[in-house]
């Protein structure tokens, strides 16, 4: 059997899931975007004996909703798994009711319940209810509700076995308990006008829903922008001739009110019926609110607790990330034992492997990335981040909720990215993923320091201690985060949705996080990631190396190569002596290297920088860089040890690296690359979308390629044309 | 309350609520109501009437702010920018120009 897990948002559904479940995932992909639905099966609890003769019931956790009306992509799912739509997605229905809020939470329960749905309710956080000095008699609010009520709660495992129990037993009643609401709720007319929408939805047998009026009557009462569920057209057009019938005059207010306003005053009797001690308002709201939402202490703890995650998931995930790098290097070195030298090595270490150590060392940030969050998120702390944040970012087209993937995309994108999905307005998210990227990822942080280490190193410290090099990163940072800030306001004003919606936001209250789970659901995260992005990475790391290896040429005699290879060190100086012997000998051991360039500048790749180099020349680039940025596409910092490959270095030699950089000439003797031509390139790499993890994910949150694609192109324009600015106002000023 | 009073909603209504009616009317004018954003912080009231746009209203009512529910107003936030309310058991938070929306009836 399967019981699909629903309720109001904080009612605690999936602490629930997770306490009654092993937890393994599972994806539903509905309507493009691939949305996640965990399902699992229920659990033995302790001291159970496992039953061999039936299958344990399996639990789909939904996202919480308010109702059946969808206002983000997780409240479709719930709308697309409720109502059956397409096939049968669950049997019966385990409504997760708050006991704290039992009057609000009945609503979306009597809304189910009307059509027909089988429900056992959980009445969860019974705890907190009696903490709060409220008592609920349960008995009397199963036996009014006409359904098994379970009271139980989570946090302390109180109840969970009696929960799994009647799960386990539960055999939903074949045809539906409780008022039929249509005959309670509509007027004659109005249950006439919905009787073709009745038989339409018969005749398509499209929803698995018991009472098919109860479902006209919510088509119908829906307006047609909050409905996600694709109608067949015979039943689209019945719901829009009843509507037009059935549009409101002054008289007569909206359907849809009447029907709230009717469900809520009977969750207000049942509520009131069924507990005492109960005061419908607080007093006052949590004392940690005094602090935390404080405009002073609120902002501090607010900051603090950000560099706290931060810490967490770029400091922490440090030693896991290394751990990786280096089996990744092992297995590389292993192969490079194993195989001869040629093709198939080079495939399988510079493709293959490299393409999964690629995957594998964004794991660890994500999976801590989202432990940090998921505490923040438990503890209750998030809601109350989101409202602190809500007014700064609304001023440019984001919602509250984008600061912390704005913010973790410091770090990474990819982590920063996935973590947009708690954006409720969906053009919000967007925008945020749109910009995410232009914020200063650690991966452009190597190409700093090689620049800086090239260019600046020699500059004076101004005020005779303020490092050039550091004033230049920091600038490189707040260069981001303005690009980012402006292209969301560019966004707001001509891209996609409109402004944000007035936040509506519930302030949960605050809880100890269970560890456990918030672990879990961390690791569970990270394998998301794996699994739904790195079919993406391998192969376009694969193909990247394919460009770089292809096609195969025979590169000159040793002589030749060596040759120019001297012309070139001492292009600088006019004359051109005969190497010693010493020289000489220093060349030869070069060859390799000078080989492995030869092919590198003759691959696709090479032409490919050598093509770019016209329009790269403006910017203060050569086809050495040109080769780098097309090889950057792997990942940022793959620029340095492509550089090192192209100037015949070998590949650890980010010091030799910054000589060959800075002692570079031009015909007429001035530096190839100096500060100018430095910041040029570091301004390229704050704004350039040069990153095909960034790209798989945005093509897996966004469920189509457009959006990537959209970002590849505004993001590398806007990369182009301020490196020209930069390179070309900087030349027109009298620098470099 | 009657129905027809409470979902009147649908009809956008403009009040010019005197701003020397804080935190309610005098005993006097008792049947008159104060806009939500107006309300002080530790008052409570009963949703009287919303209005503004179909789908807020609707959203409104979904979190539970239908006609006569009790309301308090836990805390302003910056700027007046937010509201925070109690009802039903729970604490919402509203920007200012939604809590504009809501009339409250002293209880």
């Amino acid at each position: 059997m399967r019981i699909a897990c629903a309720g109001n948002p904080n009612a605690g559904k999936t602490t629930l899931f997770n306490a009654l479940c092993r937890v393994r995932g599972r994806t539903g992909n509905y309507g493009g975007v691939t949305v996640e639905r965990r399902e699992a099966s229920l659990a033995l609890r302790p001291g159970e004996a496992p039953d061999t003769l039936t299958a344990s019931p399996t639990l789909i956790d939904l996202p919480g909703a308010l109702s059946l009306t969808a206002r983000s992509p997780d409240e479709d799912e719930a709308q697309h798994v409720l109502l059956g739509d397409g096939g049968r997605a669950c049997d019966a229905v385990l409504y997760v009711l708050d006991a704290t809020q039992l009057s609000r939470g009945l609503y979306f329960f009597l809304q189910l319940q009307a059509l027909g749905l089988p429900l056992m309710v959980a009445l969860h956080r019974i705890d907190a209810a009696r903490e709060r000095g409220l008592s609920i008699d349960v008995d009397a609010l199963a036996l009014r509700l006409g359904v098994p009520v379970v009271a139980c709660a989570a946090q302390t495992g109180e109840g969970l076995d009696a929960l799994a129990h009647s799960l386990r037993a539960w055999t939903p009643p074949a045809s539906p308990l409780g008022a039929n609401e249509p005959d309670a709720l509509a007027s004659a007319e109005e249950r006439a006008a919905v009787r073709p929408v009745v038989m339409a939805l018969q005749r398509s047998g499209r929803f698995f829903v018991p009472r098919l009026e109860a479902l006209a009557l919510w088509l119908v009462s829906t307006q047609p922008g909050l409905l996600r569920v694709k109608l067949p057209p015979d039943v689209r057009d019945a719901v829009r001739a009843a509507q037009a019938r059935l549009s409101p005059s002054p008289s007569s207010p909206l359907l849809s009110r009447r029907l709230i306003g009717a469900r809520f005053a009977k969750a207000d009797a049942l509520a009131s019926a069924v507990s005492s001690g109960s005061k419908p308002v607080l007093a006052e709201g949590p004392w940690l609110d005094r602090w935390l939402l404080h405009p002073a202490f609120g902002t501090l703890a607010l900051l603090t607790s950000l560099f706290v995650v931060f810490q967490l998931t770029f400091a922490g995930a440090e030693p896991a990330i290394e751990t990786i790098e280096w089996a990744v290097g092992g297995l590389g070195e292993l192969a490079a034992a194993w195989l001869p030298d040629g093709l198939l090595r080079s495939l399988l270490v510079d493709g293959v492997l490299a393409g999964m150590g690629n995957i594998a060392a964004f794991v660890p940030q994500i999976a801590m990335l989202f432990f940090a969050l998921g505490l923040l998120e438990a503890s209750g702390y998030m809601a109350r981040v989101a409202l602190l944040c809500d007014r700064a970012m609304r001023t440019v087209g984001l919602s509250g909720r984008s600061f912390i993937p704005l913010m973790s995309s410091f770090g990474c994108a990819i982590p920063g990215i996935m973590a947009t999905r708690t954006i409720e307005h969906r053009p919000s998210a967007l925008r945020t993923m749109l910009v995410a990227p232009l914020m200063s990822c650690s991966a452009r942080l190597p190409v700093y320091s090689l620049v800086i280490s090239a260019v600046f190193s020699h500059v004076p410290p101004v005020f005779g201690w303020l490092q050039v090099g550091g004033l230049v990163i920091f600038g490189m940072y707040v260069l981001g985060f303005l690009a980012a800030m402006g292209t969301a306001l560019l966004l707001r004003g001509f891209g996609p949705g409109g402004k944000p919606p007035p936040l509506i936001l519930e302030l949960p209250d605050y809880a100890r996080p269970l560890l456990g789970q918030v672990a879990q659901s961390a690791l569970w995260r990270a394998w998301q990631f794996v699994r739904g992005s790195s079919a993406t990475i391998l192969s376009l790391t694969i193909l990247l190396w394919a460009a770089m290896s292809f096609p195969r040429g025979t590169p000159p005699p040793a002589d030749v190569l060596l040759e120019e290879a001297r012309a070139r060190t001492a292009a600088a100086s006019a004359a051109v002596p005969a190497p010693t012997e010493a020289e000489a000998a220093a060349l030869a051991e070069r060859l390799p290297a000078l080989e492995r360039a030869w092919h590198l500048e003759h691959s696709l790749a090479g032409r490919m920088g050598h093509a770019l180099e016209p329009a790269l020349l403006p910017l203060g680039f050569d086809w050495r860089i040109g080769i780098g940025l097309v090889a950057s596409f792997a990942a940022r910092e793959v620029l340095v040890s492509t550089l090192a490959q192209t100037y015949a270095l070998g590949e650890d030699e980010g010091m030799a690296l910054r000589d060959a950089l800075a002692a570079d000439r031009r015909a007429d003797g001035r530096p190839r690359f100096g500060p100018l031509e430095g910041v040029s390139l570091m301004v390229f790499f704050v704004l350039a979308l040069q990153c095909l993890s960034t790209v798989a994910i945005l093509r897996r949150e966004t469920g189509s390629w457009a959006w990537p694609i959209a970002a590849l192109v505004y993001m590398n324009v806007l990369a182009y044309v301020s490196s020209l600015a930069v390179y070309q106002g900087g030349r027109a000023l009298g620098f470099g | 309350m009657t129905q027809s009073v409470a979902f009147d909603c649908e009809n956008h209504y403009h009040f010019s609520m005197s701003s020397l009616a804080m935190p309610f009317p005098s005993v006097a004018r008792a049947a008159s109501t104060t806009a939500l954003h107006r309300v002080a912080v530790g008052q409570s009231g009963r949703v009287r009437r919303l209005h503004g746009d179909a789908g807020l209203v609707e959203r409104l009512l979904e979190q539970g702010l239908t006609v006569g529910t009790e309301v308090r107003v836990l805390r302003r936030g910056l700027f007046k920018g937010s509201v925070q309310l109690s009802l039903r058991g729970y604490i919402l938070s509203l920007e200012a120009s939604v809590a504009a929306c809501i009339e409250l009836a002293p209880l």
